[in-house]
Protein backbone atom coordinates (compact mmCIF):
# COMPACT_ATOMS: atom_id res chain seq x y z
CA UNK A 1 0.00 0.00 0.00
CA UNK A 2 1.25 3.43 -1.18
CA UNK A 3 0.18 6.71 0.13
CA UNK A 4 1.07 9.66 -1.92
CA UNK A 5 0.58 13.32 -0.61
CA UNK A 6 -2.27 12.39 1.36
CA UNK A 7 -4.76 14.77 2.67
CA UNK A 8 -8.20 15.34 4.79
CA UNK A 9 -9.89 18.25 5.48
CA UNK A 10 -12.89 18.57 7.33
CA UNK A 11 -14.68 21.35 6.01
CA UNK A 12 -11.57 24.06 7.24
CA UNK A 13 -9.95 22.26 9.44
CA UNK A 14 -7.06 20.26 8.06
CA UNK A 15 -7.06 17.17 10.08
CA UNK A 16 -4.10 14.83 7.72
CA UNK A 17 -1.47 16.26 5.46
CA UNK A 18 0.93 15.57 2.90
CA UNK A 19 1.60 12.01 4.07
CA UNK A 20 3.84 10.12 2.07
CA UNK A 21 4.32 6.52 3.02
CA UNK A 22 4.85 2.84 1.65
CA UNK A 23 4.18 -0.39 3.50
CA UNK A 24 5.41 -3.67 2.23
CA UNK A 25 4.70 -7.11 2.88
CA UNK A 26 6.78 -8.78 6.68
CA UNK A 27 7.18 -5.09 7.74
CA UNK A 28 5.15 -3.87 11.29
CA UNK A 29 4.98 -0.50 11.30
CA UNK A 30 3.65 1.99 14.36
CA UNK A 31 1.73 5.24 13.82
CA UNK A 32 2.61 7.07 16.13
CA UNK A 33 0.85 10.45 17.51
CA UNK A 34 -1.22 11.82 20.37
CA UNK A 35 -4.65 12.35 21.07
CA UNK A 36 -6.17 14.08 17.97
CA UNK A 37 -2.83 13.51 16.14
CA UNK A 38 -5.18 12.36 12.47
CA UNK A 39 -4.48 8.49 13.54
CA UNK A 40 -7.72 7.59 12.65
CA UNK A 41 -8.82 9.74 10.23
CA UNK A 42 -5.37 8.50 8.42
CA UNK A 43 -6.32 4.94 8.87
CA UNK A 44 -10.00 5.31 7.68
CA UNK A 45 -8.28 6.34 4.50
CA UNK A 46 -6.41 3.94 4.07
CA UNK A 47 -8.91 1.35 4.89
CA UNK A 48 -11.41 3.06 1.77
CA UNK A 49 -13.87 4.04 4.71
CA UNK A 50 -13.01 7.97 4.00
CA UNK A 51 -11.82 9.27 0.40
CA UNK A 52 -8.98 11.91 0.85
CA UNK A 53 -9.45 15.40 0.20
CA UNK A 54 -5.92 15.50 -1.43
CA UNK A 55 -3.45 12.67 -2.61
CA UNK A 56 -3.97 9.15 -2.69
CA UNK A 57 -4.00 5.69 -1.05
CA UNK A 58 -2.95 2.69 -3.58
CA UNK A 59 -2.98 -0.83 -3.04
CA UNK A 60 -1.58 -3.50 -5.36
CA UNK A 61 -1.33 -0.86 -7.62
CA UNK A 62 -5.31 0.49 -7.69
CA UNK A 63 -6.29 3.64 -6.33
CA UNK A 64 -8.22 2.81 -3.58
CA UNK A 65 -11.16 5.09 -4.42
CA UNK A 66 -11.71 3.69 -7.93
CA UNK A 67 -10.53 0.04 -6.58
CA UNK A 68 -12.95 -2.70 -7.47
CA UNK A 69 -14.12 -4.15 -4.32
CA UNK A 70 -13.00 -7.87 -4.13
CA UNK A 71 -9.80 -6.09 -3.72
CA UNK A 72 -10.72 -4.75 0.11
CA UNK A 73 -10.50 -8.62 0.77
CA UNK A 74 -6.53 -7.70 1.16
CA UNK A 75 -7.29 -5.30 3.88
CA UNK A 76 -7.96 -6.01 7.10
CA UNK A 77 -9.02 -3.53 9.20
CA UNK A 78 -9.68 -3.56 13.26
CA UNK A 79 -11.12 -0.21 13.92
CA UNK A 80 -10.65 1.40 17.48
CA UNK A 81 -13.77 0.15 19.61
CA UNK A 82 -14.79 -1.95 16.60
CA UNK A 83 -18.63 -2.08 16.85
CA UNK A 84 -20.09 -5.84 16.44
CA UNK A 85 -23.41 -7.12 16.10
CA UNK A 86 -24.46 -7.65 19.87
CA UNK A 87 -27.32 -10.28 19.02
CA UNK A 88 -24.78 -12.14 17.42
CA UNK A 89 -22.27 -14.83 18.28
CA UNK A 90 -18.60 -14.76 17.37
CA UNK A 91 -19.19 -17.86 14.86
CA UNK A 92 -22.57 -16.59 13.58
CA UNK A 93 -20.44 -13.07 13.09
CA UNK A 94 -17.33 -14.46 11.95
CA UNK A 95 -19.31 -17.20 9.08
CA UNK A 96 -21.14 -13.56 8.24
CA UNK A 97 -18.18 -12.16 7.72
CA UNK A 98 -16.34 -14.86 5.86
CA UNK A 99 -19.62 -14.78 3.24
CA UNK A 100 -19.16 -10.87 2.83
CA UNK A 101 -15.69 -11.37 1.73
CA UNK A 102 -16.56 -13.92 -0.26
CA UNK A 103 -15.33 -16.87 1.31
CA UNK A 104 -16.81 -20.33 -0.18
CA UNK A 105 -18.76 -22.26 1.95
CA UNK A 106 -16.01 -24.80 3.38
CA UNK A 107 -13.15 -22.05 3.20
CA UNK A 108 -15.82 -20.52 5.50
CA UNK A 109 -15.38 -22.83 8.12
CA UNK A 110 -11.53 -23.51 7.74
CA UNK A 111 -11.39 -19.86 8.00
CA UNK A 112 -13.33 -19.42 11.29
CA UNK A 113 -11.55 -22.43 12.81
CA UNK A 114 -8.22 -20.86 11.95
CA UNK A 115 -9.01 -17.20 12.92
CA UNK A 116 -10.66 -18.38 16.40
CA UNK A 117 -7.77 -20.69 17.18
CA UNK A 118 -5.29 -17.42 16.53
CA UNK A 119 -7.11 -15.25 18.60
CA UNK A 120 -8.34 -17.53 21.41
CA UNK A 121 -11.55 -17.46 21.14
CA UNK A 122 -12.71 -20.79 20.08
CA UNK A 123 -14.60 -21.37 23.76
CA UNK A 124 -16.58 -18.26 23.25
CA UNK A 125 -17.67 -19.00 19.22
CA UNK A 126 -21.39 -19.77 21.18
CA UNK A 127 -21.87 -17.00 23.42
CA UNK A 128 -23.25 -13.59 22.33
CA UNK A 129 -20.92 -10.83 21.51
CA UNK A 130 -23.11 -8.61 23.76
CA UNK A 131 -22.07 -10.57 26.27
CA UNK A 132 -18.36 -10.71 25.76
CA UNK A 133 -15.85 -8.65 27.89
CA UNK A 134 -14.47 -5.75 25.83
CA UNK A 135 -11.06 -8.10 25.33
CA UNK A 136 -12.80 -10.56 23.92
CA UNK A 137 -14.85 -8.29 21.35
CA UNK A 138 -11.53 -6.79 20.43
CA UNK A 139 -10.41 -10.80 19.50
CA UNK A 140 -13.19 -11.31 17.60
CA UNK A 141 -13.00 -7.96 15.66
CA UNK A 142 -9.25 -9.21 14.76
CA UNK A 143 -10.69 -11.92 14.02
CA UNK A 144 -12.64 -10.51 11.23
CA UNK A 145 -9.68 -8.62 9.52
CA UNK A 146 -8.04 -12.14 9.74
CA UNK A 147 -10.50 -13.92 7.89
CA UNK A 148 -9.94 -13.39 4.37
CA UNK A 149 -5.83 -13.60 5.16
CA UNK A 150 -5.17 -10.06 4.22
CA UNK A 151 -1.68 -9.00 3.11
CA UNK A 152 -2.13 -5.97 5.01
CA UNK A 153 -3.45 -5.49 8.77
CA UNK A 154 -4.75 -2.01 9.77
CA UNK A 155 -5.13 -2.44 13.87
CA UNK A 156 -6.39 0.79 15.20
CA UNK A 157 -5.45 1.67 18.95
CA UNK A 158 -5.47 -2.49 19.00
CA UNK A 159 -5.14 -2.57 23.13
CA UNK A 160 -7.34 0.16 24.09
CA UNK A 161 -9.31 -1.11 26.81
CA UNK A 162 -7.55 -4.11 27.78
CA UNK A 163 -6.24 -5.23 31.12
CA UNK A 164 -2.78 -5.36 31.46
CA UNK A 165 -2.74 -9.39 30.66
CA UNK A 166 -4.91 -9.13 27.45
CA UNK A 167 -2.84 -6.70 26.71
CA UNK A 168 0.68 -8.82 26.67
CA UNK A 169 -1.54 -11.72 25.20
CA UNK A 170 -2.60 -9.37 22.26
CA UNK A 171 0.86 -8.33 21.57
CA UNK A 172 2.06 -11.78 21.46
CA UNK A 173 -0.52 -12.44 18.59
CA UNK A 174 0.59 -9.15 17.12
CA UNK A 175 3.82 -10.56 17.41
CA UNK A 176 2.98 -14.00 15.52
CA UNK A 177 0.91 -12.10 12.92
CA UNK A 178 4.47 -10.03 11.38
CA UNK A 179 6.06 -12.34 9.78
CA UNK A 180 3.02 -13.03 7.07
CA UNK A 181 1.48 -9.55 6.94
CA UNK A 182 2.40 -5.99 6.80
CA UNK A 183 0.98 -4.75 9.77
CA UNK A 184 0.07 -0.30 10.71
CA UNK A 185 -0.91 -0.50 14.91
CA UNK A 186 -2.04 3.25 15.56
CA UNK A 187 -1.17 3.74 19.28
CA UNK A 188 0.11 6.62 21.50
CA UNK A 189 1.22 4.03 23.78
CA UNK A 190 4.91 4.05 22.99
CA UNK A 191 5.80 0.64 24.57
CA UNK A 192 3.46 -0.69 21.97
CA UNK A 193 5.16 0.09 18.99
CA UNK A 194 8.79 -1.07 21.00
CA UNK A 195 7.09 -4.21 21.78
CA UNK A 196 5.48 -4.83 18.31
CA UNK A 197 6.91 -3.10 15.62
CA UNK A 198 10.40 -2.42 13.54
CA UNK A 199 9.47 1.32 11.96
CA UNK A 200 7.94 4.07 13.18
CA UNK A 201 5.91 6.89 11.54
CA UNK A 202 5.67 10.00 14.20
CA UNK A 203 2.37 12.01 13.06
CA UNK A 204 1.91 15.53 14.96
CA UNK A 205 -1.38 17.87 13.80
CA UNK A 206 -1.16 15.90 11.04
CA UNK A 207 1.90 15.62 9.38
CA UNK A 208 4.70 13.33 9.06
CA UNK A 209 7.33 14.26 12.11
CA UNK A 210 9.49 11.28 11.56
CA UNK A 211 9.25 7.83 9.51
CA UNK A 212 11.77 5.28 9.52
CA UNK A 213 13.31 2.12 11.43
CA UNK A 214 13.19 2.53 15.48
CA UNK A 215 16.80 2.54 15.44
CA UNK A 216 16.93 5.32 13.01
CA UNK A 217 15.11 7.47 14.94
CA UNK A 218 17.30 6.88 17.50
CA UNK A 219 19.99 7.64 15.70
CA UNK A 220 18.90 10.66 14.72
CA UNK A 221 18.21 12.06 17.98
CA UNK A 222 21.41 13.80 19.19
CA UNK A 223 23.24 11.86 21.36
CA UNK A 224 24.30 14.05 24.09
CA UNK A 225 24.95 11.66 26.25
CA UNK A 226 27.72 9.46 27.41
CA UNK A 227 27.52 6.28 30.52
CA UNK A 228 31.44 5.65 31.56
CA UNK A 229 31.77 2.14 33.56
CA UNK A 230 35.54 2.18 35.78
CA UNK A 231 36.33 -0.33 38.16
CA UNK A 232 37.91 1.15 41.19
CA UNK A 233 38.66 -0.05 44.74
CA UNK A 234 35.17 0.86 45.74
CA UNK A 235 34.03 -1.89 42.87
CA UNK A 236 32.37 -0.83 39.50
CA UNK A 237 30.58 2.39 39.35
CA UNK A 238 28.88 4.28 36.33
CA UNK A 239 29.11 8.28 35.55
CA UNK A 240 26.68 9.86 33.34
CA UNK A 241 27.81 13.01 31.52
CA UNK A 242 27.16 15.40 28.45
CA UNK A 243 29.62 13.89 25.71
CA UNK A 244 31.82 17.46 25.24
CA UNK A 245 32.53 16.88 28.82
CA UNK A 246 33.91 12.87 27.69
CA UNK A 247 37.79 13.77 27.03
CA UNK A 248 38.38 15.48 30.20
CA UNK A 249 36.53 12.87 32.58
CA UNK A 250 38.59 10.02 30.93
CA UNK A 251 41.92 11.87 31.71
CA UNK A 252 40.61 12.36 35.08
CA UNK A 253 39.80 8.54 35.73
CA UNK A 254 42.77 7.90 34.69
CA UNK A 255 45.01 10.02 37.02
CA UNK A 256 42.80 8.58 39.65
CA UNK A 257 43.94 5.41 38.59
CA UNK A 258 40.20 3.63 37.98
CA UNK A 259 39.94 1.70 34.70
CA UNK A 260 37.79 2.30 32.17
CA UNK A 261 35.24 -0.85 31.46
CA UNK A 262 33.07 0.76 29.16
CA UNK A 263 31.88 3.94 27.30
CA UNK A 264 28.72 4.06 25.84
CA UNK A 265 26.26 6.34 23.94
CA UNK A 266 23.07 7.09 26.24
CA UNK A 267 20.31 5.82 23.66
CA UNK A 268 17.46 8.24 24.15
CA UNK A 269 13.75 6.54 25.12
CA UNK A 270 11.42 6.72 22.45
CA UNK A 271 9.00 8.18 24.30
CA UNK A 272 12.12 11.47 24.26
CA UNK A 273 12.25 11.15 21.01
CA UNK A 274 8.24 11.02 20.89
CA UNK A 275 8.30 14.12 22.67
CA UNK A 276 10.67 16.55 20.70
CA UNK A 277 9.12 15.79 17.61
CA UNK A 278 5.45 16.73 18.56
CA UNK A 279 6.12 19.26 20.28
CA UNK A 280 9.56 20.56 19.47
CA UNK A 281 12.81 20.62 20.78
CA UNK A 282 12.57 23.34 23.16
CA UNK A 283 10.33 21.55 25.21
CA UNK B 1 -23.22 -11.75 -5.79
CA UNK B 2 -21.82 -13.79 -2.40
CA UNK B 3 -22.15 -10.34 -0.11
CA UNK B 4 -25.43 -9.39 -1.40
CA UNK B 5 -26.70 -12.73 0.11
CA UNK B 6 -24.22 -12.46 3.37
CA UNK B 7 -26.20 -9.54 4.08
CA UNK B 8 -29.76 -10.18 2.95
CA UNK B 9 -29.48 -13.22 5.46
CA UNK B 10 -27.82 -11.25 8.07
CA UNK B 11 -30.79 -8.50 7.59
CA UNK B 12 -33.47 -11.30 8.36
CA UNK B 13 -31.50 -12.59 11.29
CA UNK B 14 -31.09 -8.73 12.67
CA UNK B 15 -35.34 -8.48 12.05
CA UNK B 16 -36.26 -11.39 13.62
CA UNK B 17 -33.38 -12.43 16.35
CA UNK B 18 -34.81 -9.04 18.39
CA UNK B 19 -38.21 -8.58 19.44
CA UNK B 20 -38.56 -6.13 17.22
CA UNK B 21 -40.22 -8.06 14.04
CA UNK B 22 -42.11 -10.43 16.84
CA UNK B 23 -43.70 -7.49 18.58
CA UNK B 24 -45.15 -5.79 15.06
CA UNK B 25 -46.48 -9.21 14.17
CA UNK B 26 -48.47 -9.72 16.99
CA UNK B 27 -49.20 -6.12 16.75
CA UNK B 28 -50.09 -6.54 13.87
CA UNK B 29 -52.01 -9.46 13.84
CA UNK B 30 -54.16 -8.52 16.76
CA UNK B 31 -55.47 -5.09 14.86
CA UNK B 32 -56.15 -7.42 11.80
CA UNK B 33 -57.77 -9.82 13.87
CA UNK B 34 -60.07 -7.08 14.92
CA UNK B 35 -61.16 -6.10 11.42
CA UNK B 36 -61.98 -9.38 10.27
CA UNK B 37 -63.89 -10.28 13.36
CA UNK B 38 -65.48 -6.49 12.59
CA UNK B 39 -66.12 -7.86 9.16
CA UNK B 40 -66.95 -11.36 10.29
CA UNK B 41 -69.92 -9.95 12.59
CA UNK B 42 -71.13 -7.77 9.65
CA UNK B 43 -71.25 -10.88 7.07
CA UNK B 44 -73.26 -13.22 9.99
CA UNK B 45 -75.58 -10.09 10.68
CA UNK B 46 -76.57 -8.39 7.57
CA UNK B 47 -74.93 -10.34 4.32
CA UNK B 48 -73.37 -9.22 1.33
CA UNK B 49 -76.00 -6.52 1.91
CA UNK B 50 -73.82 -3.82 -0.29
CA UNK B 51 -72.22 -6.24 -2.28
CA UNK B 52 -68.90 -5.35 -2.16
CA UNK B 53 -67.65 -8.95 -1.87
CA UNK B 54 -65.01 -9.42 1.70
CA UNK B 55 -61.77 -8.54 0.15
CA UNK B 56 -63.27 -4.79 -0.52
CA UNK B 57 -64.17 -4.96 3.14
CA UNK B 58 -61.09 -6.23 3.87
CA UNK B 59 -58.59 -4.37 1.36
CA UNK B 60 -60.92 -1.30 0.65
CA UNK B 61 -63.75 0.82 1.17
CA UNK B 62 -61.95 3.97 1.26
CA UNK B 63 -61.42 2.12 4.93
CA UNK B 64 -59.02 4.12 7.26
CA UNK B 65 -58.17 1.10 8.89
CA UNK B 66 -55.68 -0.50 5.91
CA UNK B 67 -53.55 2.97 5.81
CA UNK B 68 -52.99 2.91 9.60
CA UNK B 69 -51.77 -0.95 9.51
CA UNK B 70 -49.42 0.33 6.69
CA UNK B 71 -47.99 3.13 8.75
CA UNK B 72 -47.86 1.21 11.69
CA UNK B 73 -45.98 -1.69 10.19
CA UNK B 74 -43.59 0.11 7.51
CA UNK B 75 -41.86 2.71 9.50
CA UNK B 76 -40.69 0.60 12.52
CA UNK B 77 -39.34 -2.37 10.08
CA UNK B 78 -37.08 0.22 8.23
CA UNK B 79 -36.39 2.22 11.19
CA UNK B 80 -33.12 1.03 12.60
CA UNK B 81 -32.02 -0.37 8.93
CA UNK B 82 -29.25 2.26 8.25
CA UNK B 83 -29.46 4.72 11.77
CA UNK B 84 -28.90 2.17 13.53
CA UNK B 85 -25.48 1.01 11.51
CA UNK B 86 -24.06 4.53 10.99
CA UNK B 87 -24.94 5.31 14.71
CA UNK B 88 -23.31 2.50 15.90
CA UNK B 89 -20.76 2.82 13.36
CA UNK B 90 -20.89 -0.61 12.11
CA UNK B 91 -21.30 0.70 8.69
CA UNK B 92 -17.80 1.40 8.31
CA UNK B 93 -17.03 -2.70 8.53
CA UNK B 94 -19.68 -2.72 5.73
CA UNK B 95 -17.95 0.19 3.79
CA UNK B 96 -14.88 -1.24 3.38
CA UNK B 97 -15.95 -4.92 2.80
CA UNK B 98 -15.86 -6.37 -0.40
CA UNK B 99 -19.77 -5.55 -0.55
CA UNK B 100 -20.86 -2.25 -2.85
CA UNK B 101 -23.36 0.26 -1.27
CA UNK B 102 -25.73 -1.37 -3.75
CA UNK B 103 -25.26 -4.71 -1.99
CA UNK B 104 -25.63 -3.22 0.91
CA UNK B 105 -28.96 -0.79 -0.10
CA UNK B 106 -30.49 -4.18 -2.04
CA UNK B 107 -30.21 -6.00 1.11
CA UNK B 108 -31.95 -3.97 3.58
CA UNK B 109 -34.20 -3.30 1.11
CA UNK B 110 -35.27 -6.79 0.40
CA UNK B 111 -34.67 -8.58 3.52
CA UNK B 112 -36.95 -5.90 5.10
CA UNK B 113 -39.52 -6.21 2.36
CA UNK B 114 -39.91 -10.37 2.98
CA UNK B 115 -40.77 -9.35 6.45
CA UNK B 116 -42.84 -7.14 5.52
CA UNK B 117 -45.22 -10.16 3.37
CA UNK B 118 -44.17 -12.75 5.88
CA UNK B 119 -46.12 -10.37 8.47
CA UNK B 120 -49.07 -10.14 5.82
CA UNK B 121 -48.78 -13.65 5.24
CA UNK B 122 -51.01 -15.41 8.32
CA UNK B 123 -53.99 -12.82 6.71
CA UNK B 124 -54.88 -15.09 4.31
CA UNK B 125 -56.14 -17.52 6.27
CA UNK B 126 -58.76 -14.85 7.49
CA UNK B 127 -59.57 -14.16 3.77
CA UNK B 128 -60.40 -17.79 3.71
CA UNK B 129 -62.14 -17.62 6.64
CA UNK B 130 -64.55 -15.14 5.00
CA UNK B 131 -64.87 -17.43 1.70
CA UNK B 132 -67.07 -19.82 3.84
CA UNK B 133 -69.61 -16.88 4.42
CA UNK B 134 -69.16 -15.25 1.13
CA UNK B 135 -67.45 -15.50 -2.17
CA UNK B 136 -64.03 -15.15 -2.67
CA UNK B 137 -62.93 -14.38 -6.35
CA UNK B 138 -59.00 -15.51 -6.31
CA UNK B 139 -57.68 -13.50 -8.87
CA UNK B 140 -59.28 -10.43 -7.11
CA UNK B 141 -57.27 -12.04 -3.56
CA UNK B 142 -54.30 -12.43 -6.15
CA UNK B 143 -54.44 -8.68 -7.27
CA UNK B 144 -55.16 -7.72 -3.27
CA UNK B 145 -51.75 -8.90 -2.14
CA UNK B 146 -50.14 -7.35 -5.00
CA UNK B 147 -51.39 -4.41 -4.39
CA UNK B 148 -49.76 -4.75 -0.41
CA UNK B 149 -46.81 -5.97 -1.85
CA UNK B 150 -46.09 -2.97 -4.13
CA UNK B 151 -47.29 0.11 -1.56
CA UNK B 152 -44.90 -2.33 0.91
CA UNK B 153 -42.36 -2.39 -1.41
CA UNK B 154 -42.19 1.89 -1.88
CA UNK B 155 -42.94 2.71 1.66
CA UNK B 156 -39.91 0.51 2.76
CA UNK B 157 -37.80 2.11 -0.10
CA UNK B 158 -38.68 5.64 1.65
CA UNK B 159 -37.95 4.29 5.32
CA UNK B 160 -34.63 3.06 4.28
CA UNK B 161 -34.15 6.11 2.44
CA UNK B 162 -35.20 8.15 5.70
CA UNK B 163 -33.11 6.00 7.79
CA UNK B 164 -30.19 6.86 5.47
CA UNK B 165 -30.60 10.67 6.13
CA UNK B 166 -29.61 10.25 10.06
CA UNK B 167 -28.13 8.24 12.87
CA UNK B 168 -31.44 8.61 14.97
CA UNK B 169 -33.83 5.65 14.64
CA UNK B 170 -36.72 7.73 16.28
CA UNK B 171 -35.73 10.80 13.48
CA UNK B 172 -36.03 8.55 10.88
CA UNK B 173 -39.31 6.65 12.34
CA UNK B 174 -40.65 10.06 12.27
CA UNK B 175 -39.76 11.44 8.80
CA UNK B 176 -41.15 7.67 7.44
CA UNK B 177 -44.14 8.19 8.83
CA UNK B 178 -44.54 11.81 8.22
CA UNK B 179 -43.68 10.83 4.48
CA UNK B 180 -46.02 7.95 4.51
CA UNK B 181 -48.73 9.86 6.05
CA UNK B 182 -48.20 12.87 3.63
CA UNK B 183 -49.05 10.09 0.86
CA UNK B 184 -52.16 9.04 2.17
CA UNK B 185 -53.16 12.96 2.54
CA UNK B 186 -52.42 13.58 -1.17
CA UNK B 187 -54.80 10.81 -1.79
CA UNK B 188 -57.68 12.23 0.09
CA UNK B 189 -57.64 15.11 -2.54
CA UNK B 190 -59.63 12.61 -4.73
CA UNK B 191 -62.68 13.27 -2.86
CA UNK B 192 -62.05 16.87 -1.48
CA UNK B 193 -61.30 18.20 -4.72
CA UNK B 194 -63.26 19.44 -7.97
CA UNK B 195 -62.99 17.62 -11.35
CA UNK B 196 -59.46 18.25 -12.62
CA UNK B 197 -56.06 17.83 -13.15
CA UNK B 198 -55.36 18.16 -9.43
CA UNK B 199 -58.23 15.92 -8.44
CA UNK B 200 -56.92 13.02 -11.27
CA UNK B 201 -53.33 13.30 -10.23
CA UNK B 202 -54.43 12.71 -6.60
CA UNK B 203 -56.38 9.75 -7.35
CA UNK B 204 -53.65 8.56 -9.25
CA UNK B 205 -51.66 8.74 -6.29
CA UNK B 206 -54.38 7.66 -3.81
CA UNK B 207 -53.18 4.37 -2.00
CA UNK B 208 -56.52 4.24 -0.96
CA UNK B 209 -57.51 4.37 -4.37
CA UNK B 210 -54.70 1.94 -5.21
CA UNK B 211 -56.15 -0.69 -2.72
CA UNK B 212 -59.64 -0.26 -3.63
CA UNK B 213 -59.13 -1.51 -7.35
CA UNK B 214 -56.95 -4.17 -6.38
CA UNK B 215 -59.70 -5.45 -4.28
CA UNK B 216 -61.66 -5.60 -6.89
CA UNK B 217 -59.37 -7.69 -9.19
CA UNK B 218 -57.96 -4.83 -10.65
CA UNK B 219 -54.77 -3.20 -11.07
CA UNK B 220 -53.80 -0.17 -13.26
CA UNK B 221 -50.59 -0.18 -14.66
CA UNK B 222 -49.56 3.52 -14.20
CA UNK B 223 -50.28 2.52 -10.49
CA UNK B 224 -47.76 -0.18 -10.65
CA UNK B 225 -45.23 1.98 -12.59
CA UNK B 226 -45.49 4.69 -9.97
CA UNK B 227 -44.80 2.43 -6.66
CA UNK B 228 -42.05 0.50 -8.68
CA UNK B 229 -40.71 3.73 -9.12
CA UNK B 230 -40.73 5.44 -6.01
CA UNK B 231 -39.47 2.57 -4.24
CA UNK B 232 -36.43 2.43 -6.89
CA UNK B 233 -35.74 6.17 -6.85
CA UNK B 234 -35.66 5.90 -3.31
CA UNK B 235 -33.34 3.19 -3.44
CA UNK B 236 -31.13 5.09 -5.92
CA UNK B 237 -31.36 8.37 -3.49
CA UNK B 238 -29.82 5.89 -0.74
CA UNK B 239 -26.98 4.12 -2.28
CA UNK B 240 -25.91 7.12 -3.37
CA UNK B 241 -26.15 8.75 0.11
CA UNK B 242 -24.45 5.69 1.63
CA UNK B 243 -21.87 6.60 -1.66
CA UNK B 244 -21.27 10.11 -0.04
CA UNK B 245 -20.75 8.77 3.28
CA UNK B 246 -17.05 7.84 2.11
CA UNK B 247 -16.48 11.67 1.02
CA UNK B 248 -17.59 13.12 4.62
Amino acid sequence: MEASNLGKSFGNARVVADLNFTLSLGQAVGLLGENGAGKTTTFRMLAGILAPSQGRVTFQGYDLQDAPKSLFKGIGYLPENAQLYPEMTPREYLLFRAELKGLRVPQRKTALERVSSATGITDMLQRRIGQLSKGYRQRVALADALLAEPQLLLLDEPTAGLDPNQVLEFRALIQNLRKDHALLISTHILEEVEATCEYAFVLSQGKMMASGSLESLRAAEDTEKVTITTRNSDGISQLSLPLPELDHALRELQAKGAVVLSVTEEKSPLHQIFHRLTHGKSS
Amino acid sequence: MRPFWALLKRELFSLWVTPLAWVLLSTFLLIQGGIFCSILIHYVRDGDANHFGPLSAYFGQQSVLMPISLLMLCPPLTMRSMAEERRSQSIELLICSPATELHVIAAKFLGTWFTYLLVWLPTVLYVFILRTIAPLDLGALFTSYLGLALIGASFIALGILCSALTRSQLTALLLTVFLQFSLFLVGLGEYLLDDGPLRDLSAHLSITGFLEEASRGLIDSRRVILHVSLASWALYIATQLMRSWRRA
